[in-house]
Order: structure tokens, then sequence, then C-alpha cells
């Protein structure tokens, strides 16, 4: 009985803790309509920047703590609310979910770069040492009161939304934003004000976790707990939210409490407890009506990629992999086989999110089904191992997609993450154990060794025919990507994720839809984990974490997702940036921040670099005499790298500039070409670009009043 | 016209909040008849037909197709049982062409029906030809002006191959020549033998058009009955018009 009373009291102190990180989210949401995914991450840099002034330089205690709650975490979310939030006014949901993760994505980074985790940044608790005894339970001063901040937050958020007029103002700019503006309201005002409460308030809660938790970076996702309070609440009542915390601190403790941590099992269960919680309550969310578009249409293009383009790029892919196989070592010819390999698992984001609209941040943990699955029924790197990979994956994608079908948006996102967390923190760390006749093996508390795909007539010692294999694999899932763009299940996933609404009421059964898209995507993410597998040698379950499933996305998604390019891109900033890095040291840091800050300036450009340098480079195609002399130029260029008159660094920034240049004239002499269409049929019979808005400019004569 | 509706609504009642939008409704569509819904804005009209595709539960009442109870069923299934719809608020697919719009929903029709001898290009060249969209159908839809828009809904809707066709204002935003072309769409359709409701606040277009005109106000049945009869109705002038006009 002492025991369930003390852990009672221990759960109610986590609980108080959850609930402050939790009403910090449902604030900023209710009242600027975005998502927070990185509030965990602002909570734990918060800890770290109580760390840095209280520790590491020597503050006292309550000086420390009130100048990162009061000036520091308030400041950061005022920032993060003018430079990023404000101007996402407007775009999709997608657009806003891909921004705030970019923000958890450069907040890891930057967290990892200034503190180091391999050096240890303890806290005490407030007045260490000191207890009470209420009853038969002793209870640390620390925690009682993180309890009794909890509950005063809870009324004091409570009397500012419903009792002040600015409170009143939050809470109608959800409402409807222009009318609050028209009655004299200040919307951008409340939004920076809700936004930095929520940063102090995530800040409170990573000072308060931190001593018991450990600060590190890890911390981030203790916070990602309270996203499951934030779930039962609805994400808009307080109260329910801070029931929900409680519920969570309970779970939380009794689970620490009774169950037995000695067996390999149920470990990492525990852990897994709020995200078990967080599972269940947004699957018990209440069915939403189906949604029709939303106001503001985005400026989204998804051209139909034509089968000579695509087959000619994949070609251009393999034979420059080729060529630079003869110019580059065996180790980095290693390192460039991971940019395939990542680059298939990035592809299975094409057909999910750039098509279907289905955003996933579980693809890593797809992977890392694969690459099990490789590993243990692909023993002698036989291709059948991807097909295994593919299968296991695959049904899992579709176990996954199962409850979760009636979600989108945020809900889908928070889904998925919850069950890549819940694969990472426990069971990818499950010993072998058997389900009926079937005896499943994971990582086996450890790394296991995956066999490099073996293909028949290539040496399998040479890591150099290795990296074309994969080259060569990436282009068939590329084709297989383009391949279903081009069907009509394509055009299906294009028709429900622009409206879902209208696709019921053609008769187009969406859950089943859905739940093939899911499972195809998932089968992808599979053999690429596979595959990824078969380039690490030896695989560990923190190769396929939740964390790692978050830059895959955010670079997708910047690259451009509607499109199969986006995947190389991706692949080439994973796996470009540490080759540039190993040359040019401090660029290692760099590296670390950079996937999140290319997310975070997405609001600008919505469709990708991708289909960008596409656009740029579409003159060239035209233009045979340039194309033919660019070729020749390359040659040219390979021969003299060849030749050792040139070194690699010069060859490669000779080989972009030869490309500027071509695509350059290219365009010069298209823009002064004279069987160009009359304008006023461009846009009927093909998409406007960028080039035909400058032409409308310039004979309308814009430019000169715009100077 | 066949005796039993192939469209039966019974006393459908829909809340938002405190709002009643609709209160004991009850609306048929005969097979072969073109069923007028007209009524000022916010009289429920919309919400009518969100209730009959299973996009709005009703609070209380019945929706039949062709006697078979559908009020619980999902939307998908309505579709399948024949019924299909346009939006007020255009739906359409915005990332796909004209043609592709039209053919999609051919492709869903032939899928559920397992007919693999259909060919859904063929069908889309059909109904494009059918309700004019020759001219612009490889345009990417978010570029047609709203006239030409809300054709392709239709052309769309009938791509499923529908008994029950629901337009929701499908004629705004067309010109006196477009709306004199759709008059006679309309009529050809209800000739094939669809059952065709629609709500359009051009009433000139719906008293030509129509069989059966159902006058909605603020959630209420106001009149039923013929076109020449809704006109001389004292209660439906007074709620399009106001009081003290005669």
């Amino acid at each position: 009985m002492d025991k369930f009373l003390a852990l009672t009291f221990a759960g109610l102190c986590t609980g108080g803790i959850y609930a402050i990180a939790a009403s910090g989210l449902v604030l900023t949401y209710t009242t600027t309509g975005v998502f927070n995914f990185a509030h965990g991450a602002i909570g734990m840099l918060g800890a770290f920047m109580y760390w840095q002034l209280h520790v590491h330089w020597g503050m006292p205690t309550w000086v420390a703590f009130l100048a990162v709650l009061l000036v520091i975490a308030p400041a950061f979310g005022a920032s993060l609310e003018l430079g990023i939030m404000r101007r996402l006014q407007g775009t999709s949901e997608a657009t806003q979910l891909v921004v705030t993760v970019s923000v958890l994505a450069a907040s890891l980074g930057l967290a990892q770069w200034l503190w180091s985790p391999q050096e240890a940044h303890p806290l005490s608790h407030f007045w260490e040492g000191n207890k009470i005894s209420i009853g038969p339970v002793i209870v640390t001063w620390h925690s009682v009161f993180a309890f009794i901040l909890a509950i005063a937050i809870a009324l004091g958020l409570r009397l500012l939304l419903f009792r002040t007029r600015s409170g009143i103002t939050m809470r109608a700019t959800v409402d409807d934003r222009p009318l609050v503006t028209l009655n004299g309201g200040k919307p951008d005002r409340s939004a920076l004000l809700a936004w930095a409460i929520g940063c102090s308030l995530a800040a409170l809660a990573g000072i308060l976790a931190a001593p018991d938790q450990g600060l590190s970076p890890v911390l981030a996702l203790l916070i990602v707990n309270a996203y499951a309070a934030a779930v039962i609440g609805r994400l808009r009542s307080l109260p329910l939210t801070f029931l929900g915390a409680l519920i969570l601190g309970l779970a939380d403790a009794y689970g620490t409490g009774y169950i037995n941590l000695q067996n390999d099992y149920l470990n990492g269960f525990r852990s897994a407890i709020p995200i078990i919680i967080l599972f269940v309550a947004l699957i018990a969310m209440p069915q939403s009506r189906l949604r029709g578009h939303s106001a503001a249409r985005s400026r989204e293009r998804m051209p139909m990629p034509s089968w000579g383009g695509s087959l000619v790029a994949c070609g251009c892919v393999v034979v420059v992999t080729a060529v630079i196989t003869t110019m580059i070592t065996d180790s980095n010819a290693l390192t460039l086989t991971r940019v395939f390999a990542v680059g298939v698992i990035a592809l299975s984001l094409v057909p999910l999110v750039g098509y279907a609209g289905n955003i996933s941040l579980c693809q890593m943990s797809f992977a890392g089904i694969g690459a099990i699955t490789m590993a243990h029924l692909g023993a002698s790197g036989s291709p059948i191992g991807l097909v295994w990979a593919a299968f296991a994956a695959g049904i899992v994608g579709a176990l996954v997609a199962l409850p979760t079908l009636r979600l989108s948006g945020i809900y889908l996102a928070l889904a998925t993450a919850a069950f890549a967390v819940v694969l990472d923190e426990w069971l990818f760390n499950l010993p072998n154990f058997n389900i009926g006749p079937f005896d499943v093996k994971l990582f086996e508390l450890g790394s296991v060794p995956v066999a490099r795909l073996h293909v028949p007539l290539v040496d399998p010692a040479s890591q150099k025919s290795f990296l074309v294999v994969l080259a060569v694999v990436f282009c068939v899932c590329a084709l297989l990507v383009v391949a279903i763009r081009r069907s009509y299940f394509g055009e299906r996933l294009l028709a429900m994720k622009d409206s879902p609404a209208a696709c019921a009421t053609l008769g187009l059964n969406l859950r089943f839809t859905k739940l093939a898209v899911f499972a195809l995507s998932a089968a992808m993410a599979g053999v690429g984990g596979a595959l990824y597998g078969s380039t690490l040698g030896t695989v560990t379950p923190d190769r396929f974490s939740f964390f790692e499933s978050l830059p895959l996305l955010l670079l997708a998604v910047v690259g451009g997702i509607g499109t199969a390019g986006s995947a190389l891109f991706t692949g080439l900033v994973l796996y470009g940036i540490p080759l540039v890095s190993a040359s040019v040291v401090w660029f290692a840091n760099v590296g670390r921040v950079l996937p999140g800050a290319m997310g975070i300036g997405l609001g600008k450009n919505p469709n990708g670099v991708v289909p960008d340098v596409a656009e740029q480079l579409s003159p060239l195609r035209r233009a045979t005499g340039i194309l033919v002399a660019l070729i020749v130029a390359i040659v040219g260029l390979v021969i003299a790298a060849k030749l050792d008159l040139l070194e690699n660094w010069p060859f490669a920034f000779a080989v972009t500039g030869v490309f500027v240049a071509a695509s350059a004239v290219a365009d010069r002499r298209r823009l002064l070409g004279e069987d160009e269409e009359p304008l006023e049929w461009v846009g009927v019979d093909r998409a406007f670009t960028s080039d035909d808005v400058r032409r409308l400019d310039a004979e309308l004569g814009l430019e000169k009043v715009a100077r | 016209m066949t005796d039993a509706p192939l469209l039966d609504v019974r006393g459908v009642t829909v809340r938002f909040g405190g709002n009643v939008a609709l209160h004991a409704v009850d609306l048929q569509a005969a097979a072969g008849g073109i069923t007028g819904l007209i009524g000022p804005n916010g009289a429920g009209k919309t919400t009518l037909f969100n209730v009959i595709c299973g996009l709005q539960r009703p609070e209380a009442g019945l929706v039949r197709i062709d006697g078979r109870d559908v009020t619980g069923m999902l939307p998908y299934k309505r579709a399948r049982a024949g019924l299909a719809r346009t939006f007020q608020r255009l739906e359409l697919f915005t990332l796909l062409s004209v043609r592709s719009n039209i053919r999609v929903a051919a492709d869903i029709e032939r899928r559920h029906r397992r007919d693999r001898a259909a060919d859904p290009n063929r069908v889309a060249d059909e109904i494009i030809e059918r309700v004019g969209l020759t001219e612009v159908a490889d345009a990417r839809v978010d570029q047609l002006p709203t006239g030409l828009a809300r054709l392709v809904e239709v052309g769309r809707a009938l791509a499923s191959k529908p008994r029950l066709l629901l337009l929701d204002e499908p004629a705004s935003g067309q010109d006196e020549s477009e709306t004199r072309a759709f008059a006679v769409l309309l009529r050809e359709l209800a000739t094939d033998g669809l059952a065709v409701v629609l709500v359009e606040h051009d009433v000139q277009l719906v008293f030509r058009v129509c069989d059966e005109v159902c006058v909605l106000d603020f959630g209420h049945v106001l009149a039923v009955g013929p076109p020449a009869e809704i006109q001389r109705n004292d209660a439906v002038v007074t709620a399009y018009l106001g009081e003290g006009v005669t």
C-alpha cells in the first residue's frame, strides 16, 4: 500500500510536468492554429540554457531560472513567431507541419552542436535533499514545487483565456482571424503572446524534468509524451489536458513501480507507455467530417513525368555514378552507396506524402523492419531478402495504417510518430520471441550483421560495383514511382489528396486506398532499409529511430515531394554532406542543422528544389546543339581528370560551371527564339512557368512600372 | 415517371449547436424527372445534399435510394448505389486536368463494377463532348472560369454513371447562352431516366426545366408542387420578397 501511495504521489508530480508542457502546446495551437511539433525540443533547449547559466556560468538558481523563463524562452518564442510562424498563415497543414518538424530537427542539431552529447550535463533538483513526508510517503520539495506550479499555471491560463481582454482576443483569433482584425483586435499580437508563453511553459517543463530524466537531447522526446495529454484534451480543452497529463503521469509511475525491469520483454515497454496512450487517444478521437478543399488554395504543381524524360534522367544517374566510381576511393564509394539506399527510403515518401497527402513520421521504422528482415532472411545477400523485406515492411505498414485510417493531418502525423517511438523504445529492443510457429528475430539486443546485396555477375567484394548496383536499384524504384504517378492509381491518390469529400461521393473507398498506399510505401521503405542495412554492414536500432525519420521527411519535402528526383536530393544532402565535411571540418556542425534550416525556409517555395531545377534546365532539352556541346565538354573534363590534369574539387566546380553556362545560353536563345507560342494560349495548353510570368510582365511593360 | 420515387427523404432533422438547419424535411425525386430545390441563402439546401450523400449525419430521419435505406451508409457506398453530386463550393481535383478529373471518376466506377472492358479514357471523351468541354479538355481545372469549372463537376458526376444526380448551383457563373445549353442538357439527362435534384438560385431556370419544385426556408419545407403552382404560392412569394408584396 505504501508503495502504491508513493507511486501515486510520484505519478501526480510527473503528471504536473506533463500538464505544464501540454498546456503550453494547447495554448499555441488554440490561438494560432499551428501544432508545434518542436514544443518538446524547445523545452529541451530551455533546460540546456538553464544549465548553461546556472551550472556552467555559475549564476544563482533563481536568477538563472527566472532569466530562462521570463526572458530567454519568451524571446525565443516571440522570434519564432515573428521569423517563421507568421509567414505560415494560409499555407497548407502539411507545410505548417513540416516547418515545425524542421524547427524540431534544427533544435536537436543545435543542442548537439552547442552541448556535446559526449559530456554529462547534470542538473540538481530545486532544494536538493529537502523532503517532506505526507502520511507514510516521503516526497521531495522539487516534486511538490512542480505539482503546485502545474496547478497554478492551469488556473492562470484559464483566467488569461476567459477573463482578460488579450485572452479573449486569442480565442477569437482562432475562430475568425479577419473578423478579429475588423473589430479592432490585433491577432498578430495575441499570436506573439501565445508563442512567448508557450515556449516559456515548455522551458519550465524541461527544467523541472531534467534532474530526474537527465539533460540530453532525448529530453525533447520526453516532452513529446506530453502530446498525449494534449490529444486527450482534443488540443482545445485545458481542463481535459490537465486530466490527461495526470493519467499519463500515474500510468508512467505505476509502470515503473510494478513492471519487472529485469524482464527484457517489458523493460522498454515502460518508456513506451505514454506513447501507447497517445496512440490510443488518437484512435479514440471522434470521427471528423470528411474534408473538402481548404479555403486557401496551394500553389502546388504536380507535373506528369514523361517516360522519355524519366528514362533519360535514370540513364544519366547510372552513367554519372559509373564515371564517379573511377575517380574516388573505396571508402568514399561506400558512403555514396548510402545516398542511393537512403534515396530509396525517401522515394517511398513520394507516393504517400507527395501524391496521397498522408504525412508519415515513421518511414525509418519501416526501413528498420526491412533491414532486420534482410539480416535474417537475406543471409548471403541474396536479392530474395529484398522481397522479404518489402513483404514484412508492407504488412507492418498496413497494420499501422489500419487503426489510423480515420486520421489525417497532424493527427495522422502524431500517430505515425507514436508508432515510430514505440518501435525504437520498445519493440526494436526485444530479444527473439515466437508468435505461434514463427520465430521473430529483431536486433537481438544489440546489432545484427546485414550481408551485402549480392547480384549475379557482379564482384561482391568491390565497393565500386556495389555503388553502381545500388544506383541501378534506385533508378528501378524511381521508375516504379513514375509508373504509379502515370497510372489510374496515381490519379486516384492525387484526387484523394485534393478533395477526400469529392472522392467519397464518387464511390472511392478512401480507407482502402489509404491502406494500399501505406502498405506500398512501407514496402518500398523496407527495400530501402534492407539496402541501407547492407551498406552499413551491421545495423543497430538507433539507425532507424524516430529522430532519423525527421530529416528524411523534411528533405524530401524541400526537394519537392511530388517528384522522384526529391529522393536523390534527400540522399545527396544526408550522405553527400558527410563527404564534403570530411574535407571541410567546420561544415560538420552546419550539416547537423542544415536539414532543419532548409525545412524552415519551405514556406517560401512550396514546390521544392528539384522541380525548380528541372524548370531551369528545360530549355536545354530542346537545344540539341548546346546539349551536344555540353556532353563533349563534360567528356573532355572527365578525360582531363583521368589524366590527373584536374583535381577532384576543381573538376566538380568545372562540371557545375559548364552546366550553368550551357543552361544560360540555351535559356537566352529560347528567349530570342521566334517560334514562341502566343501568350494567350499559355496556361490553357500548358502550365504557367516563371518565364511566362516574366514574358507577360515584359509585354505589358510591368517591369518598367515596378522599377 | 415511375410510382416509387428513386430518392425518398423522410423527416430529416439536422442541428448545428442550437441552430436548426433542417427540421423534419421530406423530399422525393422520381426517375426521369427534375426536382428543383429552392430557397433563400441559409435555407438548408446544401445541408440536405450533405445528408443525402452521407457527408452529414442527420439527427433524425431516413434517406432511401431506390427503396433501400442508406441512412447509416458511408458516402462511397451510397455513390455505388447510384448517387452522384456536384458541390456549390467547387471540389474539383485541382492538381489534375479536365480530362483526368472525369477519367478518375470513370475509373472508380469501372473498378467497383469490376468491368475490365470499360475504358475510362473513352468514357471521359464522350462526357467531355456531351457537356461541351472539348476545347479545354487538357487545361488544368484551376485555370478555368467558374462556369466551365461547374460543368467539369457535372461531367465528373456523370462519369460515375449515377441514377440519381444532385446538382448544387451548377448554373451560377454561366452566361445566358451557356445556361440555355445547360437546360437542354438537364432535360436530356432526365429523358435518359436519371432522377435529377437541382439546387439553383436562377429561379427562371428552375421553373423552366423542373417537373416539381420544393421550397425550403429556415430548414422547413414551405411548399412542394409543380412550378406553376409554386409561382402562385403566397408563402413562397413572402419568403422570397418579404411581407406586403403581392
